[in-house]
């Protein structure tokens, strides 16, 4: 059943929806990054407060489906006034949700980080907020890189889940073109090899980070 | 840190406004439609003939072209909101937007969402060959008699809940053969190891057109009829019944059995009133 009407028409439908998937990653991504290194300061140095915040953040988001959350941001925002667009409701749950396991992620980098380095940065008269900004955090990240990379092909599969919110990423789209061609192959594995593609780049952009990182790691 | 609360925060009310608030209390979605000239139309294009896409990626199929014409009538334009299902029904009840095509009526959805008057219907149907020895779709002329069906299927659930009845009056029931495709179940028919295909109207009369090499002939209905017509959120009483009006003109005019031909092959009689399952 393999017809080059329907791969070709797979690859423009490629064309056109493999930024809103490259832009759901990246964004929800940084999103991961930015409230998993908030949370995670939180939990380590925020005192009581701060600890009791993030393991309430990190235990909602973990303890609930992803697909909860996203309906929840979409249609729920909107009742309390707050509009924003589907993509932007998508990056923002995707990005809060994979937060909550950065956090963990970047807590077992923390813990690894010797202490005479903090003792050392107390003793040049470094404050505690430099310390933690230069010291502690840029090391925490060094030191979770990989498993950063592997917490970034989780958002990467996550980002079909913004369908359902009326975001036409690559997933969707072949799903619209399967629905009238009743073919599969011909429309699925060129998503995959996509969805592929878009991770080597990210892995090989971590391969070079892990290098420029190297000197860094405690 | 403070960020992170405050979207906490709003995280969680906006749990718990969604689980307690079904909508706003705000005018008729009909006033906005009218005032903007816009009807918002959420849609999944994956169920043909029902609502498609072509290959230039247009939407098309049996409702969206109604929803065109209605539209037309109200004097608005169609805004598409193309999503995967799953989001459709939270979505509408969210407010997010104004009409949904193509939804099974049944009693559970009917207590959430109001239904325009329904577009569809879905059946099914006893395809044989002709003079093969089945007299009707009635399930007394069927019993001890072999059908084809596709596993899994409602058709098949529905056959065997038959099974039951017949088995209970002391009758023999009918023998189901079950296939992964359509297509196989008409190869079955077809050289005899079948004497009947049960499966959805639409699907068999396509067969029908596509065998011509075989004598295949539509018997009859079998079952009950679930009808099939578009959601709106409750809080916009005004724009289900203008809809439901719109609709009704396109169904006096013709236009709805036409387009029923075009689409499914037959034609089916439509409820104005009364068409929510009890059950």
């Amino acid at each position: 059943m393999f017809s080059l009407e329907t791969l070709q028409q797979t690859l423009s439908a490629l064309g056109s929806t493999v930024w809103i998937t490259l832009m759901l990653t990246l964004g929800a991504g940084i999103v991961s990054l930015i409230a998993g290194s908030i949370s995670v300061s939180a939990q380590l140095g925020g005192g009581w407060v701060g600890l009791f915040a993030s393991r309430a953040y990190v235990s909602v988001m973990r303890g609930t489906p992803l697909l909860v959350q996203l309906l929840v941001l979409s249609y729920g925002l909107p009742l309390l006034g707050i509009r924003v667009p589907p993509i932007l409701a998508a990056i923002l749950a995707i990005g809060l949700n994979s937060g909550a396991y950065t956090t963990e992620i970047l807590r077992g980098g923390v813990l690894a980080i010797a202490p005479g380095q903090i003792e050392a940065a107390k003793m040049v008269g470094l404050s505690r907020f430099a310390i933690w900004r230069r010291v502690v955090l840029p090391q925490a990240m060094a030191n979770s890189l990989p498993m950063l990379v592997a917490e970034f092909s989780i958002i990467l599969k996550s980002t079909p889940l913004a369908s359902i919110i009326s975001v036409t990423e690559m997933t969707y789209a072949g799903v619209l073109i399967q629905a009238r061609s009743f073919s599969s192959l011909d429309v699925f594995l060129p998503i995959a090899a996509a969805y592929v593609a878009i991770f080597y780049a990210f892995t090989m952009l971590a391969v070079w980070l892990d290098r420029q990182l190297a000197p860094m790691r405690g | 840190m403070v960020h992170l609360k405050k979207s906490k925060v709003a995280f969680l009310s906006a749990l718990v406004v969604s689980l307690g608030i079904t909508s706003q209390a705000s005018a008729d979605a009909l006033d906005t439609v009218l005032a903007n000239k816009k009807l918002v139309v959420a849609i999944d294009p994956t169920f043909a003939p029902f609502e498609f896409t072509d290959a230039s990626g247009k939407i098309v199929g049996y409702d969206p072209e109604i929803i065109e014409k209605v539209a037309e009538k109200l004097g608005v334009e169609v805004e598409y909101s193309v999503m995967a299902f799953s989001g459709i029904i939270p979505g509408l009840i969210a407010g997010a937007f104004d009409v949904t095509p193509t939804l099974n009526v049944t009693a559970e959805r009917a207590q959430k969402i109001d239904y325009v008057m329904p577009t569809a219907a879905s059946m099914n149907a006893v395809m044989i060959v002709s003079g093969n020895g089945v007299a009707s779709s009635s399930i007394d002329d069927l019993s001890g008699k072999t059908c084809a069906v596709k596993q899994t299927t409602q058709p098949e659930q529905m056959m065997m809940a038959m099974n039951d009845e017949l088995v209970k009056a002391g009758k023999a029931p009918v023998e189901l053969i079950g296939f992964e495709t359509i297509e196989q179940t008409v190869a079955a028919l077809v050289d005899g190891r079948a004497a009947c295909v049960v499966d959805d109207k639409s699907v068999l009369v396509q067969a029908v057109a596509a065998r011509t090499d075989a004598k295949l002939e539509v018997v009859g209905d079998i079952g009950g009829t679930q009808w099939i017509g578009w959601g709106v959120n409750k809080a916009n009483p005004k724009l289900t019944e203008a809809l439901s009006a719109a609709v009704k003109e396109l169904v006096a005019d013709g236009t709805v059995s036409q387009l029923q031909t075009k689409y499914f092959g037959y034609t089916v009689e439509l409820p104005t009133a009364d068409f929510i399952p009890a059950q």
